[in-house]
């Protein structure tokens, strides 16, 4: 979830002044060496976009220790319950020291973490649907994986993550395990996990994304045949004391988080460099930065702020990822504020009188050099191959796609420079986002002049974050129109956001996340698709199918990516630091490859 | 009461002292040029309407007025052969207590409300005696029980709002006499207390006198007070001294028509006289710019062109002093002020 | 005294169960826990029905109030809803040390400071340090703790690199190291500090100002004191009476007022602990946080009026 207030929109108004004011201190010398010695280069996995400073660090050195900045501290460390749902639990904690089965590299695709001797494929039979409709995947265990309690990573912690992530108190994130009927663990190397159904997204299941695998010996009470005692809801809230990864936690509080190397994990080309890392939060974005300037801190992974592109200079260097949160207008069909009916046209037509990179521009233009426009509903293109860049490259502005869209479905335009009419009402639709949130207030500024020559009107209304989220998103009271963001996976899975029947109502308890935005069957249907189509080739081929219906159907209208940044002090750090900016599992995740610079 | 103040040692002499305190409207000439000598084991009354310079002489003496706003012009104050107006503050500091002290009007904002009242005595007893702290307390408590206060080792521990006014009357006394200094200055000593416990507070101050041998100048408005206490009375009015007399004399001749006039509206010798005083009809000047002639002109009956003009001569009869043009003219002035008040 | 005591806390209840349902009532209006699950696809429905029933936000809300309220009266303060299951109090507790460390050391600072700046202005009226220290108080008290506490930040973090950024402790640093600890203080008890000498100053002038007009000041520079026992002995302890009250009433309302501060330097104190909770939905952390600020500054007040008494002989309570 995106924390942004008023405090930090004031705070980034002020600091303008504020750099004034240092720089008078500054020997001007500082400034200068900024200028010239940095480079731009695009690195070659595609997501991120690097802006280093010569190499002035010298030679890497063994040992030390490293200090990096968190910017929003978890409220506990518990990979299964709420606490897990926030990313820099995830970030600054449990992709550290937990294993996973597959697990995402680089360039955010799936493959066999090194718990595995491979990753099950059809070919090799470890992906396998039933006669039956049941569905298995067999995974063979690396012989050699440990905990660092010494015990084996077995098929049984695999059964064990399984029964924990269904049974623990207050669990969440539980899709796709509610569909395994079953983990055979008979052979310690190789864990048989059965599904009722085909189960595509199986890679986020027990690694990927946000999961890991737990190991059976933390609950010595679990009986196998009792699931119900797999709960592990007071276990590991601070500080998770067991490690199958990296990095040991040594301690964790809410003041600071301090690893270790784990001396049992078994991948000779990850054991870390230096001797200790100690993360601390930094929530004010500012601080954050001052505390990168000052050296406190060596690296940090901050969400991109406004003016992020002048203030994180030399000795600071950053890697911009593209980022994994999709900003767009989020159209809602059921508004209870719409004066006529929010048609397929009329999404059409809006999305034809937006100009998609300025928008971008004027949203991200002070965070990355050349903000990207976002073409897709819902696969991030930096995540594999599942976003076909063309989706929504078509709408770029047309005013007479606008009028032809518009008179079709009874609009009239009376006054050539007026608003678009339609029984008595004016084309003007509602739209709310998160009150003080400087981004998206510009964005809104841009708009309403942007569309103004179309003929379509803004009534902008916006609300505290948690107003907005909790409050109207999940009974549908907002809109017609939204903006904000919403988070992308690296699996092409987009049911939750599709599903028809996932439209929260009375009925169902205001349940489901397809908030307003899909009443189309064919594209509900082919979401379940996907869902189910195991092989990967003719799975890209239903969501290019999904991918063009819903450019034609526009449930909203995507904008850009929210970038992420790796800024770290290039003189203090030295290695591969900013590689993983635009990685699901955060910028610190290969920070055992890092060091001190000598 | 009379004194024969001849053969007396003169210990505190005052001669041309000119005060000016600088206002938000100008420099009012607040004491011009007063002078005056204190004899040894004396009461010395100086009398006047609020404003006319007697508080102002008494601070100016001890230097207490603050210097921001106000200076000393002119003329000395010689405490024996010392010219306290050319002390330092530091050596001030050694006189103030030691060798003059002060009873202000009101001990309940003349002592801090919130230090006891022994310690307030004892700490002036420790700065400028070589004692301990003990020591001093003891001899505070001596003190306040010489002054007649009850119970004084319980009283010394006690604040300043929990004496009654008498109480407190005596407290001050106690502190102004602790080092037994040759001159005590008595602002308006009585005027907050009630009639009753002005005599007995007056009586308290001049057994003090007689014990320590000190002189005392009282600052009153009160004629009363005057009659009881004082061997000589000195009346001032703008900023001057008027007249000088015994204070038998002032009762039975007052040569000033000011004085007269003071008299006259004081019924009987015992009644609190801050009403009557007013009630001499008119204000004084301005002393920002005082005028030319004498300064009770514009209120005196008797007033002739002369008046406006030339300020008058003192005039020396016997040992009494007086600032009048017709100063010569026996008993003119009672007939004249009861004439005024009959119509 | 005692009945005086016992009549402030008998109105003080009332009071802190109006506040309770206030905050409480928009505690669950602005945020909540389950807002923050919203946009994840990998949370089914069924889970996060079952998670809101688990921490009961299922329940009317008047009846999740009253079961807090019931709580609280027998002195539990519950469980963090986002937390895990931890308690309350412990958090509580440790956010509230920091917090009356930072504001104590601060006031205790600014009060010696702020009490000489303000007698010495008073002393010498209308001179130049006095203008000088009016303007300086008029600056020190417009600027804001988020600009003031980034300039400190860029001036001796940055710039001179003398001071830490923020935190409690250096990275790294395991159990008390008291230099560490002060260290980590300056910044954001200067950034409070500054605020505070410019009201204490301004205060401790006015004070002193009336004070030198006292008779009893005449008095004792007649019994021949020195003109700085005069001010320091009779003057600053009868002028500081009103300043010291009013500081003790500050020590009752920052505890629960330094939310800039705290984010600016992260001081994880009793600010950041509401920031944090009031964003999360946390009502159970919530409402400990704004009950406790409530208590502080009530009994800060009755601290105040007491002190008041104790110091000024003139006051007795009936």
């Amino acid at each position: 979830m995106i924390r942004e207030s008023k405090l930090i929109r004031l705070l980034s108004l002020v600091f303008a002044f504020a750099l004034v004011a240092a720089a008078c201190g500054s020997d001007g010398e500082e400034s200068s060496d900024a200028g010239t010695t940095e480079t731009t280069a695009a690195s070659d996995d595609g997501g991120t976009e690097t802006t280093a400073a010569s190499d002035d660090g010298g030679e890497p050195m063994a040992g030390g220790e490293i200090v990096l900045g968190v910017e929003q501290w978890p409220e506990c460390t518990n990979p299964v319950t709420s606490c897990a749902n926030a990313s820099w639990t995830q970030w600054s904690s449990t992709t550290h020291v937990l294993p996973r089965l597959m697990e995402l590299d680089v360039a955010n695709t799936h493959v066999a973490s090194p718990a595995l001797a491979d990753a099950p494929t059809v070919d090799n039979g470890g992906i396998a649907a039933n006669d039956d409709g049941t569905f298995t995947l067999t995974f063979n265990m690396n012989p050699d994986a440990v905990w660092s309690d010494g015990n084996p990573i077995t098929s049984t912690d695999v059964k064990f993550t399984w029964q924990a992530k269904v049974n623990t108190t207050g669990t969440l994130q539980t899709a796709g395990y509610e569909k395994i009927v079953d983990v055979d663990d008979s052979d310690p190397l190789v864990a048989v996990i059965t599904f009722s159904e085909n189960y595509a997204p199986w890679p986020d299941l027990f690694g990927g994304t946000t999961d890991f695998l737990y190991p059976a010996a933390s609950l010595p009470t679990w009986d196998p045949a009792d699931p119900s005692t797999a709960d592990m809801a007071d276990i590991w809230n601070e500080g998770i004391t067991i490690s199958g990864g990296p990095w040991i936690t040594e301690s964790w509080t809410t003041e600071q988080h301090i690893l270790v190397p784990n001396a049992s994990y078994w991948v000779e080309d990850r054991m870390p460099l230096v001797d200790r890392v100690v993360m601390v939060p930094r929530e004010d974005s500012d601080t954050e930065v001052a505390s990168l300037q000052s050296g406190e801190i060596f690296a940090a992974f901050p969400q991109g702020f406004p003016g992020a592109k002048d203030r994180l200079v030399s000795p600071i260097e950053t890697s911009v990822g593209l980022g994994t949160f999709m900003e767009g207008l989020w159209v809602n069909q059921l508004a209870p504020g719409r004066n006529f009916e929010i048609t397929q046209n009329l999404r059409q037509a809006v999305a034809y009188s937006l100009d998609r990179q300025a928008i971008a521009d004027a949203a991200i233009g002070t965070i990355v050099d050349s903000p990207t426009v976002l073409n897709c509903t819902g696969w991030n293109p930096s995540f594999g191959d599942w976003c076909d860049d063309t989706d929504y490259a078509k709408y770029v502005q047309d005013q007479a796609k606008v009028d032809e869209l518009l008179t079709a479905d009874g609009w009239t335009r009376p006054d050539a420079n007026g608003l678009w009419q339609k029984d008595g009402q004016d084309l003007v639709l509602q739209w709310n986002t998160v009150a003080g949130n400087l981004r998206r207030e510009n964005v809104q500024a841009v708009v309403v002049e942007m569309t103004r020559p179309f003929g379509i009107g803004w009534e902008i209304i916006n609300y505290d974050a948690g107003e907005l989220f909790s409050n109207r998103l999940p009974t549908l009271d907002y809109g017609p129109v939204a903006l904000f963001a919403n988070s992308t996976s690296p699996d092409p899975s987009v049911v939750a956001l599709y599903d028809i029947d996932g439209v929260p109502s009375e009925e169902n308890g205001f349940s489901g996340q397809n908030n307003g935005w899909n009443f189309d069957q064919n594209i509900s249907d082919l979401a379940f698709a996907i869902d189910l189509e195991v092989d990967p080739v003719a799975r890209l081929e239903l969501v290019r199918e999904a991918g063009d219906a819903l450019s034609e159907y526009v449930p909203w209208i995507p904008l850009y990516l929210l970038p992420n940044i790796t800024a770290w002090r290039g003189d203090i750090l030295a290695g591969p630091v900013g590689d993983y900016a635009n990685s699901a599992n955060g910028g610190f995740a290969n920070m055992y490859d890092w060091s001190l610079a000598g | 009461m009379s004194l024969d103040t001849a053969n007396r040692k003169v210990v505190l002499s005052v001669k041309d002292l000119h005060t000016d305190i600088k206002t938000e409207n100008g420099v009012v000439h607040a004491v011009d040029g007063v002078s005056f000598d204190l004899h040894n084991n004396e009461v010395l009354a100086i009398v006047g309407e609020s404003g006319c310079g007697k508080s102002v002489t008494a601070l100016s003496m001890l230097k207490l007025l603050p210097k921001r706003v106000s200076k000393i012009t002119q003329g000395s104050v010689m405490l024996g052969d010392l010219d306290l107006t050319k002390v330092s503050d530091r050596g001030m500091r050694k006189i103030r207590g030691k060798r003059i002290a002060m009873i202000f009007q009101d001990a309940l904002t003349g002592l801090n409300p919130v230090h006891r009242v022994g310690d307030q005595i004892a700490e002036m007893i420790l700065i400028h005696e070589d004692v301990t702290k003990r020591q001093a307390h003891q001899q505070a408590i001596r003190l306040l029980d010489q002054v007649g206060i009850p119970n004084a080792s319980e009283r010394a521990d006690r604040y300043v709002h929990e004496f009654s006014g008498g109480m407190r009357q005596r407290a001050m006394i106690a502190l102004a006499m602790a080092l037994e200094p040759e001159v005590l200055i008595a602002d308006e000593p009585t005027t907050a207390l009630d009639v009753t416990v002005q005599a007995q507070v007056l009586e308290v101050l001049l057994e003090v006198k007689e014990r320590i041998g000190s002189s005392i100048i009282l600052i009153t408005h009160d004629l009363g007070v005057v009659a009881g206490m004082a061997d000589r009375v000195l009346v001032m009015y703008a900023g001057r001294i008027i007249e000088e007399q015994s204070a038998n004399g002032l009762y039975h001749n007052p040569m000033h028509p000011y004085a007269w006039g003071l008299l006259n509206a004081m019924p009987r010798v015992d009644e609190v006289l801050s009403d009557h005083l007013a009630s001499i009809p008119g204000a004084p000047p301005s002393l920002i710019e005082p005028p030319k002639g004498c300064r009770f002109a514009s209120r005196c009956p008797m007033a002739e062109p002369v008046c406006e003009e030339v300020y008058p001569e003192v005039i020396r009869v016997a040992r009494s002093s007086v600032a009048c043009h017709f100063a010569d003219r026996p008993d003119w002035g009672r007939a004249l002020w009861n004439a005024e008040v009959m119509s | 005294m005692l009945r005086y005591i016992l009549r402030r806390i008998a109105v003080t209840i009332p009071i802190l169960l109006g506040i309770s349902l206030l905050i409480f009532v928009s505690a669950r209006q602005i945020s909540s826990p389950e807002g923050q699950l919203t946009l994840n696809p990998r949370i089914p429905p069924e889970a996060k029905a079952a998670y809101i029933e688990a921490l009961g936000l299922d329940r009317p809300w008047y009846e999740q109030y009253l079961t807090w309220l019931g709580n609280f009266v027998t002195g539990d303060f519950g469980v963090s809803l986002v937390k895990n299951g931890q308690e309350v109090w412990p958090i509580v507790q440790s956010a509230l040390a920091n917090t009356l460390l930072l504001a104590v050391v601060s006031i205790a600072i600014s009060l010696l400071l702020g009490v000489i700046l303000g007698t010495v202005a008073a002393v010498r009226r209308n001179s130049i340090f006095d203008i000088v220290a009016t303007f300086g108080a008029f600056v020190a008290f417009s600027v804001p703790v988020f600009l003031s506490g980034l300039l400190l930040q860029l001036i001796f973090s940055v710039q001179l690199g003398w001071l830490p950024t923020a935190g409690i402790y250096s990275p790294g640093q395991q159990g008390f190291d008291l230099v560490d600890r002060v260290e980590h203080l300056v910044l954001p008890g200067t950034a409070l500090a500054l605020q505070l000498i410019a009201v204490y100053s301004r205060f401790m002038r006015a004070s002193m100002l009336e004070v030198l007009e006292a008779d009893y000041i005449r008095t004792a520079r007649s019994k021949g004191l020195s003109e700085l026992r005069v001010i320091s002995q009779h003057g600053v302890r009868t002028a500081l009476i009103p300043v010291v009250t009013r500081a003790a009433i500050d020590i009752g309302l920052i505890v629960g007022g330094l939310i800039v501060t705290e984010r600016v330097f992260q001081y994880p104190g009793m600010g950041l602990l509401f920031l944090d909770s009031l964003f999360a939905g946390d009502y159970p952390i919530l409402l400990a946080v704004t009950m406790i600020v409530v208590l502080s500054v009530f009994i800060m007040n009755l601290v105040a009026d007491l002190l008041y008494a104790v110091l000024d002989p003139r006051i007795r309570f009936a």
